[in-house]
């Protein structure tokens, strides 16, 4: 009797085993359907465009000519694309409130201090540099009322409505056009034009009729 | 006249005349054809280059780097050298430019200016096509003698198309900070670590403590309490309580 009710549950144990291998295999068979191996897939690509993480700033165009000259005293006065002496100016635009300002600057990048400079004026033979002088940097300005002396030149940016400008020096200074309250923070995209004027020296030593300059405009942690 | 049958020469200049007539009609025709062909042309091409001129002319400048500051995962030792972790950098222009970099204490805080010549930038003054980004590896070299502390400065990363001889070059610059920690070398003769200084103090006034007890003649006399109620004399005899 014990004997029997063994053999019942052997083949019922037997039983169970056979129903669930064939419950796997089922599963297995139907994974291997689904599965990336067999039938079609289809994909699609999308783009997502994400704020910038970088300090960055643009600057347009990346090359100009001074014009607009004038003053200077006769026989030295400016022409239109020359600049004369004593003490003569030309701008890059014209600066005032009808004024143009051609150079655009932009804050590309995330929030950050946009500040800028300026070089010495190189003459073309690579001889007597125009030293750049002003109030505010380390070198001023030894000619009369503060005006750039021998040798020297003054530069100034300016923007449309901007109360005081911006004097240039040889080290980074706030480009003030940025920041209403005279500071030099700029936001994210944020975007200005400007104009840039110079003030020639009293007399250049340098024989060369043209000079190289250089303003550089730098986006810095704030 | 001009249609006249019985004139041999008029039939003769009547057909030459037609012809002439007939070839300035072509004429016109021509001229017309051409004018139009011009004018379609021209209104194409007169709108490209107002779309390409601004294009040309307002060709911009632009540079970026990563707003993430460049720090040194360690307290770095004198003498050693360390790879940093490649700084990002971006043509944000039109046009290609040459890329410059340079360390320069721009940031204000605590810490020592960096020296330039430590840190030894490899992809400095490559070309860099607009809208293109490259990631530049920078070495830091710290000197047998550098001062042990905190060092703060810029990684300045400068974007130029080139200078053009008697022009107004405009030029564009960005900065990220570099941080960094010189710790002291292990082996310097005066190096002390910050807990030497309170251990020395401590034996001191243990010592001094000592030497001041023994020099007012107070004496301690020590008695273990035996545990079944005898005690310990000085000798380390036992006697009953």
């Amino acid at each position: 009797m014990i004997r029997d009710l063994w053999h019942v549950f052997l083949v019922g144990i037997l039983a169970i085993l056979a129903l669930i291998g064939i419950a796997g295999f089922r599963i297995h068979s139907l994974a291997a359907i689904a599965g990336p191996h067999s039938g079609t897939t289809a994909s699609t690509s999308a783009t997502l465009n994400v704020l910038p993480t970088t300090l960055s700033v643009t600057v347009s165009p990346g090359t100009t000519t001074f014009s607009d000259c004038h003053g200077g005293s006769p026989p030295n006065r400016s022409t239109p694309t020359q600049l004369g002496y004593p003490n003569a100016k030309c701008s890059i635009g014209t600066l005032g409130t009808k004024g143009t300002f051609p150079v655009t600057v932009e804050n590309t990048g995330i929030s950050s201090k946009i500040e800028v400079s300026a070089s010495n004026a190189v003459p073309a033979d690579n001889g007597q540099q125009l030293q750049l002088c002003a109030a505010n940097g380390d070198v001023t300005c030894r000619g009369p009322n503060q005006e750039p002396g021998a040798n020297q030149y003054e530069a100034r940016t300016d923007s449309p409505g901007e109360v005081s400008p911006t004097w240039l020096t040889t080290n980074l200074v706030c480009d003030v056009t940025f920041d209403a309250s005279s500071g030099c923070s700029a936001a994210r995209m944020q975007t200005r034009t400007e104009g840039i004027e110079l003030t020639g020296p009293t007399t250049w030593s340098d024989k060369s009729t043209s000079y190289t300059i250089v303003i550089t405009w730098m986006a810095a942690p704030r | 006249m001009f249609c006249s049958g019985d004139d041999a020469s008029g039939l003769a200049v009547a057909p030459a005349l037609s012809a002439t007539g007939g070839q300035r009609m072509a004429g016109t025709r021509h001229r017309g054809a051409w004018r139009l062909l011009t004018a379609l042309l021209a209104a194409p091409a007169g709108l490209a280059l107002l779309v390409a001129l601004p294009g040309i002319s307002q060709a911009s400048i632009g540079v970026g780097v990563q707003s993430t500051p460049v720090r040194l995962g360690s307290v770095a030792q004198q003498g050693d050298s360390y790879s940093l972790a490649p700084v990002y950098v971006v043509n944000t222009g039109t046009q290609d430019e040459s890329i410059s970099m340079r360390v320069e204490r721009l940031s204000h805080g605590p810490g020592r200016a960096v020296p330039p010549s430590w840190i030894h930038f490899t992809g400095s003054g490559m070309r860099l096509a607009a809208r293109r980004s490259a990631r530049i590896p920078l070495q830091l070299v710290v000197p047998a003698g550098a001062r042990p502390g905190k060092y703060l400065s810029d990684v300045v990363v400068a974007g130029s198309a080139g200078i053009v001889v008697g022009k107004a070059n405009l030029a564009v610059a960005a900065a990220t900070k570099l941080e960094f920690t010189v710790g002291r070398a292990s082996g310097q003769g005066l190096a002390f670590p910050p807990w030497a200084p309170w251990t020395l103090g401590g034996l001191f006034l243990v010592a001094a403590a000592a030497f001041a007890f023994r020099g007012s003649g107070l004496q301690v006399r020590v008695v273990r309490k035996p545990v079944s109620g005898s005690v310990i004399d000085g000798r380390g005899g036992y006697f009953d309580t």
